[in-house]
């Protein structure tokens, strides 16, 4: 990718294919999607439309089975896992729907793990660490278990794992979707913060009410990108 | 590394989440290293000992192989002279033997193991003295001056540690001898031995050539020297020796043997124990893949619960080795866990298994066992290896799982695995393996029982015997030997607690003490028939029969004393299966047999001597040289004929007394003919018979010891694995009983699972087990690979168990309510 190229992801004849036993089933078809750096990027569409799917792909923790994926200067297509482990660790944070905190680490351990992972001294990963929980407001529970939390407190410990490395692309996958109103609502505010300070955010959910936040709304259907609303424009023009 | 600590805390974490199996798996590789430990203590004692003396690898022995007989390491002492003299392969050459030496010291008679030595044993064996001097040149020559030499532990406990004790006169087989040092603490050799003499050598006074008067042999190889140079150089000069004698005496040395240098310690450690041994560690590296078949177990359903925490590791950058890293790691540190108990379980049990070994007659001083650094160092490198093995499986499984199929869905868990399949095929091996080691052990304990049970035609627990030797010292002639038998028969038959006494050649009344080459006479009894029949025999005096209590004899008993010459009436009494054999249809009192003399010698073999039969008695049995035989004995003699230079007394106590109530009875009218006569062996031929069975005994417990931890994990196994298909199935559950399934269906299905699992390892087991045991049969004892009793009830334990660690999860099952089921994600 040329250094002025403003793409930082670019994906183009995506497909996605589960084979069981004869059948074929297309997840993607023919998916063809850039971002740039520091947009905020919503996917959004019914259940079963393909959305996070994408995500996983778009997330290096799947493989298209047809389709070029260029992720900054990678070819993803030629990456070996080892490869794809080191760009996940370094340059991707990940925040989940049903939070996936590790049970029996602590809050502190738990955003912590993405640093042992890149082999960071202990002492730069405790400052680090406790940099990720005070700017999700977690730094007092950091010694408390996720099971010992509300849903929206093990989210935002999510979300401060997902930042803790300083990473290039976040991807969301329905990061509100198990949380009440007034909880998901801050969740988005903290993504919004992090996408205001550079961060690009790639997030999938179905609630209309989140597509607001975005710059660009990707509306998807049966594997396949209907639509692409360009909400900053739509912004500008109004 | 610091990864490495991190993923070592991580697995604490990880045990310490699940408290219960963590115990329980922490406990039993503890048993399972506490018992791996124990093995590598046993093992490297009997087949590796570390022997107190410097380079004590060094240390070789020779024997005679031939073609088609056993190594044969009694050497004539002719030719070992002819080698001290002319080989160059070792730096030193010595000789020795081991038996019964009596000291009398201080009015006190002690008999003791010890040994009859080349004067240079000690300075061959590089052993040095802790008080004055070892033997030297010229020592064990006929003439010169009796010396002896002391171990620390005699000298200790039986001599006050007398620092003077250099250069004081004691009684050693009667005759008076001076010691003349005392060797440092811990050395024996080459067994048991307390003391040691000098082996004279005096050729003027043996036959020419004789090759009767034979030791063993050790040496220490020069380095650089093959033992097989070793053994070619002294095949050579055997040769050369045979050359150099006359024709008539060249048969005395086994020209059709091949010399065998080996080591010493392999050598003097018999065949049997050497197999039980090798067996013992293919069972023990059998076990320890139960219990590694166990923490592969535990940790791929502990991976099914964790696939989650592994996709979440995976997705924050985890790659595929880290993942393995920290799965391998889990395995080693569940493992390792079990090094301390292990070491706890090895340090309680050794002391059980010393006790078991020195419940033995005459094992090797180096049979003596202890928890040491290396064992516990084998035992945790061992455990670390078998943890990182289980590890393997798991760790591969779960690291080719696509994560983003369980981060997006929560069902996804362990059926991505595919777990149940793999646990099973290990649980089915389990099975198998526990099957074969039981089969295994069930044997040789049939085989004890069968030994216990056999029946020696007399009360084994009513006499009690006791051994004594007659030195030459003091008790060179047929005369002074008779008078001392005489004298103490009378004296035990005037005491009032005594029923009859009478003495043998039988050791303990157990063993045979010879064999006889005999001939039966011709039909019209003027001669004798060329073929020639083997018996056991036995040389008694003439209550032996009242003694054992074995009912009144046809004919008469040998007479009390003797009247005449030692070679004039020759008499023998026969027993009934030796009439039955060779006198089936007529009495044979009367008849006259040629017997060989007992004596072997080349020269004096071919001299046949005429027996009278004047009585038959019951068949009594004894031991042969191999403790899977029992024989009946054939033919007694007077032993006042030939009075031998050791003998057992005998003696049955009045009605209702215990026979070990008259030990001090015994002590004193020995004393009170010989004071300085020790009598040793005091036992009853019960006791005696438990000590001869005590190796097979300890060899049979210690199978089931291993058997047993082999059915333990393989219960754990089955029941971790039926819970923790039960977690896995519980919508499966839930969903059958919305639909109409009831409670007993449910126990059924799951304890169906269990039982096919059992069915299958029962099958391979018991192929296991049939190869197993004929091997067994092979390498130790004459068990029967078939006995269709060992493996029934092998099968029914195996059935039992397996049933009761199935039962609970399958009550529970069942008790599972379909709401709460069909709820659970």
């Amino acid at each position: 990718m040329p250094e002025n190229d403003p793409y930082i992801i670019k994906l183009e004849g995506i497909e996605k294919v589960y084979y069981t036993d004869e059948i074929e089933t297309y997840a993607l078809s023919g998916v063809h999607l850039n971002i740039k750096k520091g947009e905020f990027v919503v996917i959004s569409g019914p259940s079963g439309c393909g959305k996070s799917t994408l995500l996983s792909i778009a997330g290096l923790l799947d493989l298209p089975t047809v389709g070029n994926y260029r992720f900054r200067t990678h070819d993803t297509a030629n990456l070996k896992g080892k490869e794809r482990a080191s760009i996940r660790n370094n340059e991707i944070g990940f925040i989940f729907q049903s939070f996936n905190l590790i049970g029996n680490l602590t809050v502190f351990e738990n955003v912590e793990l993405p640093l042992i992972y890149r082999r960071i001294k202990k002492e730069k990963r405790k400052e680090m660490t406790l940099a990720a929980l005070e700017r999700v407001q977690m730094t007092h529970r950091r010694n408390h278990l996720p099971s010992q939390l509300s849903g929206g407190q093990q989210q935002r410990v999510a979300v401060a794992r997902a930042i803790v490395g300083g990473p290039a692309v976040m991807f969301a996958d329905e990061p509100t979707g198990n949380l009440d109103t007034q909880n998901g609502n801050r969740v988005m505010e903290i993504l919004k913060e992090l996408n205001n300070d550079g961060a690009t955010l790639v997030m999938v959910t179905h609630e209309k009410a989140y597509e607001s936040y975005a710059d660009r709304v990707v509306k998807m259907l049966d594997g396949k990108v209907m639509e692409i609303v360009d909400q900053k424009s739509k912004r500008g023009v109004a | 590394m610091s990864y490495c600590l991190d993923c070592i805390q991580t697995s604490f974490k990880t045990l310490a989440s699940r408290p219960f199996l963590s115990v329980l798996s922490i406990l039993t590789m503890g048993v399972g290293i506490g018992t791996l430990m124990n093995h590598f203590i046993i093992y490297k004692g009997v087949m590796d000992p570390n022997l107190p003396f410097p380079n004590s690898e060094e240390i070789v022995t020779v024997s005679f192989v031939g073609d088609v007989e056993q190594s044969n390491k009694n050497i004539p002492k002719h030719l070992i002279y002819y080698w001290i003299n002319n080989q160059t392969s070792f730096e030193a050459l010595s000789s020795f033997q081991e038996g019964t030496i009596n000291v009398y010291y201080q009015n006190r008679a002690i008999r003791y193991s010890g040994g009859w030595v080349h004067p240079n044993l000690m300075d061959m064996l590089k052993a040095k003295p802790f008080l004055g001097e070892t033997f030297k040149p010229g020592d064990d020559e006929l003439e010169s001056p009796k010396k002896v030499i002391l171990s620390y532990k005699i000298w200790k406990n039986d001599f006050a540690a007398d620092p003077s004790i250099v250069g004081k006169e004691i009684l050693v087989n009667s005759e008076s001898t001076m010691v003349v040092g005392v060797m440092e603490e811990g050395f024996h050799f080459p067994f048991q031995s307390d003391l040691w003499v000098p082996d004279t050598y005096y050729p003027g006074a043996m036959l020419p050539y004789d090759p009767k008067p034979t030791s063993m042999v050790a040496a220490r190889l020069k380095e650089g020297v093959s033992m097989v140079d070793a053994g070619k150089e002294l095949d050579q000069l055997k040769e050369d020796f045979v050359a150099a004698i006359p024709k008539l005496y060249q048969a005395s040395i086994p020209t059709d043997s091949q010399v065998n240098v080996a080591s010493f310690v392999s050598m003097m450690t018999d065949e049997v124990t050497r197999n039980i041994m090798k067996l013992m560690a293919a069972v023990v590296i059998l076990v320890m893949f139960i219990a590694s078949a166990n923490v592969s177990n535990l940790m791929l359903a502990s991976a099914s619960t964790r696939l989650k925490e592994i996709a979440i590791r995976n997705a924050v950058g985890a790659n595929r080795t880290q993942i393995i890293t920290l799965l391998l790691l889990e395995g080693a540190i569940i493992a390792s866990s079990g090094i301390v108990p292990g070491t706890i379980f090895s340090l309680w049990t050794i002391d059980w298994v010393n006790a078991q070994i020195t419940q033995q007659n005459e094992i090797p001083f180096w049979f003596q066992f202890s928890v040491t650094g290396t064992s516990i160092l084998w035992g945790s490198t061992i455990a670390v290896i078998t943890g990182l093995v289980a590890g393997i499986l798991p760790a591969l499984k779960v690291s080719k799982l696509k994560m983003s199929q369980i981060l997006q869905d929560d069902s996804r868990t362990a059926s991505s695995l595919h777990v149940n399949a793999t646990n099973r095929t290990l649980v089915v091996l389990q099975i198998s393996v526990s099957c074969a080691l039981l089969v295994v052990a069930g044997m040789m304990i049939r085989q004890i029982a069968s030994y216990q049970n056999k029946t020696f035609t007399f009360e084994s627990d009513s006499v009690l015997t006791a051994r004594l030797g007659l030195f030459d010292g003091k008790y060179k002639s047929l005369e002074s030997k008779n008078e001392f038998i005489q004298t103490l028969l009378r004296n035990l038959r005037n005491e009032e607690l005594i029923s009859s006494a009478a003495i043998s050649t039988r050791l303990q009344n157990l063993y045979s003490s010879f064999d006889l080459g005999f001939q039966l006479p011709t039909e019209d009894g003027t001669g004798f028939k060329d073929q020639e029949h083997r018996s056991h025999s036995d040389l008694v005096t003439t209550d032996y029969f009242d003694v054992l209590g074995v009912g009144p004899i046809e004919g008469r008993k040998f007479p009390e004393r003797i009247v005449s010459g030692p070679t004039e009436d020759l008499e023998v009494i026969v027993t009934e299966e030796f009439v039955e054999k060779h006198f089936p249809d007529e009495s044979p009192i009367g008849k006259r047999i040629s017997i060989r003399t007992i004596d072997q010698s080349s020269e004096i073999k071919k001299i046949g001597k005429t027996y009278e039969i004047i009585g038959i008695a019951p068949d009594t049995f004894v031991h042969n040289d191999y403790i899977d035989e029992i024989d009946s004995v054939g033919i007694y003699l007077n032993i006042l004929k030939a009075p031998p230079r050791f003998i057992t007394i005998m003696v049955r106590p009045a009605e209702g007394l215990n026979p070990y109530s008259l030990v001090p009875l015994l002590k004193r009218s020995v004393a009170e003919v010989d004071k300085e006569i020790p009598l040793y062996f005091i036992e009853t031929p019960g006791d005696s018979l438990k000590q001869e069975y005590a190796g097979l005994q300890f060899a049979a417990e210690w199978f089931s010891i291993l058997s047993g931890l082999a059915l333990f994990l393989s219960f754990v196994g089955i029941f971790g694995i039926s819970s923790f298909s039960i977690l896995q199935r519980i919508q499966e559950i839930g969903i059958r009983k919305s639909i109409g399934s009831t409670s007993l269906e449910i126990f059924t299905l799951i304890l169906r699972q269990g039982l096919a699992q059992l069915l299958l390892g029962l099958t391979l087991g018991v192929i296991a087990a049939l190869t197993l045991s004929v091997a067994l049969k092979d390498l130790t004892y004459n068990i029967n690979p078939f006995d269709p009793i060992v493996y029934l009830s092998v099968i029914l334990i195996l059935t039992v168990s397996t049933l009761l660690a199935a039962i609970y999860p399958a009550s529970k099952a069942a008790r599972i309510m379909p709401a709460e089921a069909t709820r659970v994600q």
